[in-house]
C-alpha cells in the first residue's frame, strides 16, 4: 500500500540527475507560465486601475455573483488540496524513479490475485521503462491538482478538479495502490485498507458534485453512515478469530498488527518517531488482546453513532445550537444521538490521530512514500461530511427579474449570514459577460463615452481564471510527458546509459576483416561499403548474454523504420572453440535471426577470428570446469564510408526488459545519427 | 451548471480516461524477447565404468542457484588411483551434462540448454586424449544420464527431447545424423510396451543401438534392433519398424510402469537398472543381457519406501555388470546406498555414505562416494561393504558468475 514506505531503491545517480533534469526543465516551463499570466493580469489590473483614475472613480473588484462555497465542500476541496500538494512534494524524493516499482509498487501487489498483479504490471512497465519521465510527471501532476482544488473555489473548474482528482486517484488507487489491498490477506484498517487513495476519490467525487447536490443534508448523511459503515465493516474484520490481531505474538514471532508495526518500525526515519513505533510494537506484542479489544470497540461505537446519524437525520433541524460567533448551527438529529455526534468525532480524531502516528508511522518515510496513508484522508473526509451535516445549504427561493425569468437556484448555508458584498464600490460595466465595449455615460458630459473591451474585466475573477490556467498549466506539464513515454517505442535510453555508460562518439577507420557467412560466402567490411555496419562479437552457444544482445539488435532494427534497408548488422563468432558454422546457423534459428536479411552472423579460421578479436580490442577467454567462454559485449557503429562513429558497451545488465528495450532504444538513436550526419 | 460548462467538463473527463487508458494500455512497443525452452530438470548424477575409463557427473557450486551450479565431469582411467576433472571447455553446463563413454576409453559429453541457450552441442575426445573436439547434435539431449552413448568404432546415439522422444544415430566419422527411434516407433513394435518416451541409449560392441524406455505396464522396455548387423540403421520402414523388445516383464510385484533409468553397453551385451512404480513403494532391478538381442535377466528387486528416491545411479563395477544406486530421503539427510554384482547375485547394502554424498562410482572392487561442497570435491571410498575413508580432495576452478 502506499505511503508505508519501504526500502529507498538502487537510486541510480545518472537516472536520479536526469530526473532532477526533467523536474528542473519542467520546472521552469511552469515558471514562464505562472509568470505570463501573474504579469497579464497585473498589467490588467494596472490598466483598469489608471483608467479608474483618471476618471476619477473608485477602483476595486466587481460584487461576486457567485453564492458562498458550502462549508464542507470547501473543507474537502482545500484538505485534500493541501493533500495532493503534499503527496507531489513527496515524489520529489530522490529514490522514486527507481525505488518506487520495487519499494511500492510490487509489494503492494505481491499477495494479491493474479489480474490485479496483471493490471499493476502495466503501470510497472511504463515506470521502469521511463523511469526518470515518470516520476518528474507524477511530481507535477500531483502538484497540479493539489493546485488546482485550491485556486479554483467554484464552477465548472472546480468541479473539473474534482474529476481530475476522481480519475488519478482510480489509477494510482488502482494500479499503484494494488486496489489498497483490499483483496489481498491481512486487511485491516489500522494498517491503510482500503487505500488512502480511495478516500483522495471520495473526496473527488464529493468536489465535483453540482452545487445542487450540497442542498439539503443528503451529503452529510450517506458521507457520515458510510464512514460508520466502514467502520463497523472493518471493526467486526479487526475482530474476526483467526486473522491474528488478537495475539501479541505468534509462536516466536509477533502477532499480525505487532509485525506490521515493527516492520514499520524499520523504516528509514528520524531515530525519536522509531523508538516511538518499535515501543508501541512491543506494548502491542504484550499487550496484543487489549490493544485489539480498544481498536475493535473503537470502531464498533463510532461506526454505530455515524450509522445511527446517517439514518436519522433529516434535512428539518433538530434543534438550535448557538456557536460562539453567534451564527446559529443546528443540529441535525435530536435525542441522544446528536448528543454523541462531537464526541464520537472528537474520539475518531483521536484515534485517527494515533492510529497515524503509532501504527501507519506518518506513512511517508523511508524514501519512497507516497502519502501520509489513510488515517488523515478518512478523517478528513469524515468531518467534511459532519459540517455537510451541521451546515447544510439550502435552495434559495427563485427570483424573478424584470424580464419575468427566473434565475437559477443556487444554495445558500443555513445559519451563516448572506455574504457581504465584496469591499470598494463596483466599477462601471464590470462582471461577468461584460461586453468588449461597454458604454455608459460620464458625469461631467452626460455624453455617451465608449470603454476599451478590458475595462469589463472583473479583475478578481481574472485573476482566479489566471491562477486555474496556471494550475492546468502544471498538470499538463506533467500529464504530457507521461503521455509521451506511454507512447514511446522504447524504454528511456537513459536506463541503458545508467547500465553502459554513454557510447563513445568516435571517428577512426574500421579494421578490416573478412569471415566466412553460414551460406559460405566471404564477407569483408569493404564489401560492405555504403551501408551503415552495426558490428558486435557473440558466442553461438552463450546462454546468458549473447542471445539477449542478439534481440537487442533485432529489435533495433525493428525501431530503424525504413532506416533498417541501409543498415547491415554484422555479429563475428567470440568463441574459439565452438565457432563452426553450423553452430552459428543453430544460433541464427534460435534467436529468429535467420529471416532477418540485413542479418550477418561471421566466422572463419581461429586465426581469422582472432585477429578480428584483437583488431576490436576484444578479449575472448575460455574459462574452465563449465564456465562459459568470457569476452568482451560491445557494439561498433560503423558509417557508410568504413569509419568507426559510435562505439556501446552492451552488457545486458540485469537483462529485464527495460534495460533491453533501453538499448536497442539507445543503439537504434545512435545508428540514425550515425547514418544522418 | 451551463451547458458549455458541462461539455468542458465533459471534454475533461474524456479526455483523462484516454490518458489513462494509453497509459495503461501502453503503446505498440517492439519487446526483446529471447527464445526459450522448457528447461528439463537435469539428470541425476551418475558414472559409469568402462575397462578403460571411469567418469562421472555431478553439481557442483552454488547448488541452490540454478546460475551458479556447474555440472562437472571427473575420470579415473583405468590403473589410475586419482579422480581429475575432465569437463569439456567452451560451453556454459548449468543445465546438466550427460556423458556417452565407449569401451575404448573414447569419450562423448553432450550439453543439456541452460538459460537462454536452447540447442545442445558434443565435445568428444580419443582414447587416452584430453583435447575435446566439438561436435553437434540435431536438437536438445533429453535430461537422462544415458542420453547419450558411443561405440566402440566412433559411433554415436542420442536421445533427444521432445513428444516423441527421437534417438538419432551417427556412424563413426560421418557428419549427418539420421533417426533410428522414436517412442511410437517402439510403441508400435509387435510384443512390446505401451512406451510414453524413450529415456536411454547404448551402442553395443557391434555396433548396434539398444534402446530403453518408460512402459505403462510392467514390461521392461528394452529394445533391440531385429537385425543386429544392421548397424546402428533399424529398418524404419519394416512393419515391426525394426525394433523389438529384449525386456521381460519386471519381476517385483504391483508395478504399474517401469523406467530403464540406465542401459549401458558391456562387452557384448548390456547392463543397466531399471525402476518399477505401482500404488505404494517402487522398486529397482539390475538387468543385464549377454548379447544384444538375447532374453534380459532381472536381479530381485529392491524396495524403495516411500519417502525415498533415487538419488544417483553407478554402472560398471565388479568386472563391468556390477551396478549401484544411492536412495536419499527428500531432505537428504537419509543416504543408502545398495550395488549388486550382475545376474543371480544378491542385492548388498554399503556402509552409510558420508554425509553430503551426490553421487557414487564402481571402480574395481571399490566403491567412490563423491561429496560435494562449493569448489571443492572430496571423494570417500569403500571396499565391499566396509567403512569409508577419505582417499582425495579436488579443488574445481569454478567461475561463479560467469552464467548469471
Amino acid at each position: 500500500m502506499t505511503g508505508m514506505g519501504g526500502p529507498t531503491g538502487p537510486g541510480d545517480s545518472s537516472i536520479v540527475a536526469e530526473f532532477h533534469h526533467a523536474l528542473a526543465d519542467q520546472g521552469a516551463i511552469i515558471l514562464v507560465l505562472l509568470a505570463i499570466l501573474f504579469i497579464g493580469w497585473n498589467q490588467l489590473r494596472s490598466m483598469q486601475y489608471r483608467r479608474s483614475v483618471a476618471r476619477g472613480e473608485a477602483f476595486g473588484p466587481a460584487e461576486s455573483e457567485l453564492p458562498p462555497e458550502p462549508p464542507g465542500r470547501r473543507f474537502l476541496r482545500i484538505a485534500f488540496g493541501l493533500l495532493w500538494l503534499f503527496d507531489g512534494l513527496l515524489q520529489l524524493q530522490s529514490g522514486m524513479p527507481t525505488g518506487l516499482p520495487s519499494g511500492v509498487i510490487q509489494p503492494a501487489a505481491a499477495t494479491s490475485p493474479e489480474w490485479v498483479r496483471h493490471l499493476v504490471d502495466s503501470a510497472l512497465n511504463l515506470w521502469t521503462n521511463h523511469p526518470a519521465a515518470a516520476a518528474a510527471s507524477t511530481v507535477w501532476i500531483q502538484v497540479g491538482i493539489g493546485v488546482l482544488l485550491l485556486v479554483a473555489p467554484r464552477g465548472p473548474w472546480s468541479r473539473g478538479a474534482g474529476v481530475v482528482s476522481v480519475v488519478w486517484g482510480l489509477v494510482v488507487w488502482s494500479v499503484g495502490n494494488a486496489f489498497g489491498g483490499i483483496l489481498a490477506p491481512g486487511l485491516t484498517l489500522l494498517f491503510g485498507a482500503p487505500g488512502a487513495v480511495l478516500f483522495y476519490v471520495v473526496a473527488g467525487v464529493l468536489v465535483a458534485l453540482p452545487d445542487r447536490a450540497w442542498i439539503g443534508r443528503t451529503i452529510g448523511r450517506v458521507v457520515v453512515g458510510g464512514t460508520g459503515v466502514l467502520l463497523l465493516g472493518f471493526g467486526v474484520l479487526q475482530a474476526w478469530p483467526g486473522r491474528g490481531f488478537w495475539q501479541g505474538s505468534i509462536g516466536h514471532g509477533p502477532g499480525t498488527l505487532a509485525g506490521m508495526v515493527a516492520q514499520m518500525a524499520q523504516t528509514s526515519q528520524p531515530g525519536p518517531l522509531s523508538s516511538l513505533v518499535s515501543s508501541f510494537a512491543s506494548f502491542d506484542r504484550a499487550h496484543g488482546w487489549g490493544v485489539n479489544l480498544v481498536a475493535v470497540l473503537v470502531m464498533l461505537a463510532i461506526g454505530t453513532v455515524l450509522v445511527g446519524v446517517g439514518l436519522a437525520a433529516g434535512d428539518k433541524d433538530a434543534g438550535a445550537d448557538p456557536a460562539a460567533d453567534g451564527v446559529t448551527v443546528r443540529d441535525p438529529v435530536g435525542g441522544t444521538l446528536g448528543r454523541l455526534l462531537v464526541p464520537a468525532m472528537v474520539v475518531l480524531a483521536v484515534a485517527c490521530l494515533a492510529d497515524w502516528v503509532l501504527i501507519e508511522d506518518f506513512g511517508f518515510w523511508g524514501g519512497v512514500g507516497t502519502d501520509p496513508n489513510s488515517m488523515l484522508p478518512l478523517l478528513f473526509v469524515t468531518y467534511g461530511g459532519y459540517l455537510a451535516l451541521r451546515r447544510p445549504s439550502v435552495a434559495p427561493p427563485a427570483a424573478v427579474d424584470g424580464a419575468g425569468a427566473s434565475t437559477p437556484a443556487v444554495p445558500v448555508e443555513v445559519g451563516r449570514p448572506e455574504p457581504a458584498t465584496e469591499p470598494g464600490p463596483t466599477p462601471v460595466g464590470a462582471g461577468v459577460g461584460a461586453s468588449a465595449a461597454a458604454v455608459s455615460e460620464t458625469a461631467e458630459s452626460g455624453l455617451p463615452e465608449r470603454r476599451a473591451w478590458w475595462e469589463g474585466i472583473d479583475s478578481r475573477r481574472a485573476g482566479r481564471i489566471a491562477a486555474t490556467a496556471g494550475a492546468l498549466g502544471i498538470l499538463l506539464v506533467g500529464v504530457a510527458p507521461m503521455a509521451a513515454s506511454a507512447a514511446s517505442r522504447s524504454a528511456d535510453p537513459q536506463i541503458a546509459v545508467a547500465t553502459d555508460g554513454a557510447p563513445n562518439v568516435t571517428s577512426g577507420p574500421a579494421p578490416a576483416f573478412s569471415l566466412t557467412a553460414p551460406d559460405g560466402a566471404t564477407v569483408s567490411l569493404a564489401s560492405l561499403r555504403g551501408s551503415t555496419v552495426v558490428l558486435t562479437f557473440l558466442d553461438p552457444v552463450c546462454t546468458t548474454d549473447c542471445p539477449i544482445i542478439a534481440q537487442e539488435l533485432r529489435v533495433t532494427n525493428t525501431l530503424l523504420g525504413a532506416d533498417s534497408a541501409k543498415v547491415r548488422f554484422v555479429a563475428i563468432v567470440a568463441n574459439p572453440i565452438y565457432r563452426s558454422t553450423r553452430y552459428v546457423v543453430d544460433f541464427n534459428r534460435q534467436e529468429g535471426l535467420d529471416t532477418q536479411s540485413n542479418w550477418l552472423y561471421l566466422t572463419g579460421s581461429l586465426a581469422d577470428l582472432q585477429k578480428a578479436w584483437n583488431d576490436y580490442g576484444v578479449t575472448v577467454q575460455t574459462a574452465p570446469a563449465g564456465g562459459m567462454v568470457a569476452h568482451a559485449d560491445i557494439v561498433y557503429v560503423i558509417d557508410a564510408h568504413g569509419s568507426v562513429r559510435r562505439i556501446l558497451n552492451s552488457d545486458p545488465g540485469t537483462a529485464d526488459s527495460s534495460t533491453e528495450s533501453s538499448f536497442a532504444g539507445l543503439l537504434a538513436g545512435q545508428v540514425t545519427q550515425v547514418i544522418h550526419q | 451548471m451551463s451547458r458549455r460548462a458541462w461539455l468542458v467538463l465533459g471534454g475533461l473527463l474524456v479526455a483523462v480516461v484516454v490518458l489513462v487508458v494509453v497509459l495503461v494500455s501502453g503503446s505498440d512497443t517492439p519487446t526483446v524477447t529471447v527464445p526459450t525452452v522448457s528447461l528439463q530438470s537435469p539428470p541425476a548424477p551418475s558414472s559409469t565404468t568402462t575397462p578403460a575409463l571411469a567418469t562421472g557427473v555431478l553439481a557442483m557450486g552454488n547448488l541452490s542457484d540454478p546460475a551458479n551450479t556447474f555440472y562437472e565431469l571427473f575420470d579415473r582411467p583405468a590403473g589410475a588411483s586419482d579422480w581429475t576433472l575432465a569437463t569439456p571447455p567452451g560451453v556454459a553446463d548449468n543445465g546438466g551434462l550427460v556423458v556417452g563413454p565407449s569401451a575404448s576409453g573414447a569419450l562423448t559429453a553432450g550439453f543439456l540448454p541452460a538459460a537462454d541457450l536452447t540447442f545442445s552441442v558434443l565435445a568428444s575426445r580419443a582414447a587416452g586424449s584430453t583435447q575435446w573436439t566439438p561436435g553437434d547434435v540435431p536438437g536438445t539431449l533429453a535430461a537422462e544420464p544415458d542420453a547419450l552413448a558411443a561405440g566402440p568404432s566412433g559411433q554415436t546415439a542420442a536421445v533427444l527431447s521432445g513428444n516423441d522422444s527421437p534417438v538419432e544415430a551417427q556412424a563413426s566419422g560421418a557428419s549427418s545424423w539420421h533417426r533410428v527411434a522414436t517412442a511410437g516407433d517402439l510403441a508400435g513394435v509387435h510384443g512390446g510396451c505401451p512406451v510414453t518416451r524413450i529415456t536411454s541409449v547404448a551402442v553395443t560392441a557391434s555396433g548396434a543401438p539398444v534402446v530403453g524406455a518408460h512402459c505403462t505396464g510392467p514390461q521392461v522396455g528394452i529394445f533391440v534392433p531385429r537385425d543386429a548387423s544392421a548397424g546402428v540403421t533399424p529398418d524404419l520402414d519394416a512393419p515391426d519398424r525394426g525394433w523389438s523388445r529384449a525386456g521381460s516383464t519386471l519381476g517385483a510385484p504391483g508395478v504399474t510402469a517401469t523406467t530403464v533409468l540406465r542401459l549401458q553397453a558391456e562387452g557384448a551385451g548390456i547392463a543397466g537398472l531399471v525402476e518399477g512404480s505401482g500404488s505404494a513403494d517402487s522398486s529397482i532391478v539390475g538387468v543385464w543381457g549377454a548379447s544384444a538381442t538375447a532374453v534380459i535377466a532381472q536381479s530381485s528387486p529392491l524396495t524403495v519406501q516411500s519417502g525415498w528416491a533415487v538419488r544417483a545411479t553407478a554402472t560398471g563395477g565388479s568386472g563391468g555388470l556390477g551396478v549401484a544406486v544411492l536412495l536419499g530421503t527428500a531432505s537428504a539427510r537419509g543416504l543408502r546406498l545398495a550395488g549388486v554384482a550382475g545376474p543371480g547375485q544378491p542385492w548388498v547394502s554399503y556402509a552409510t555414505p558420508p554425509s553430503g554424498t551426490t553421487a557414487v562410482a564402481l571402480v574395481g572392487d571399490e566403491v567412490d562416494a563423491f561429496v560435494p561442497a562449493g569448489s571443492t570435491l572430496h571423494v570417500w571410498a569403500a571396499t565391499g561393504t566396509g567403512p569409508w575413508r577419505q582417499v582425495d580432495q579436488l579443488t574445481v576452478p569454478i567461475q561463479y558468475g560467469s552464467s548469471s
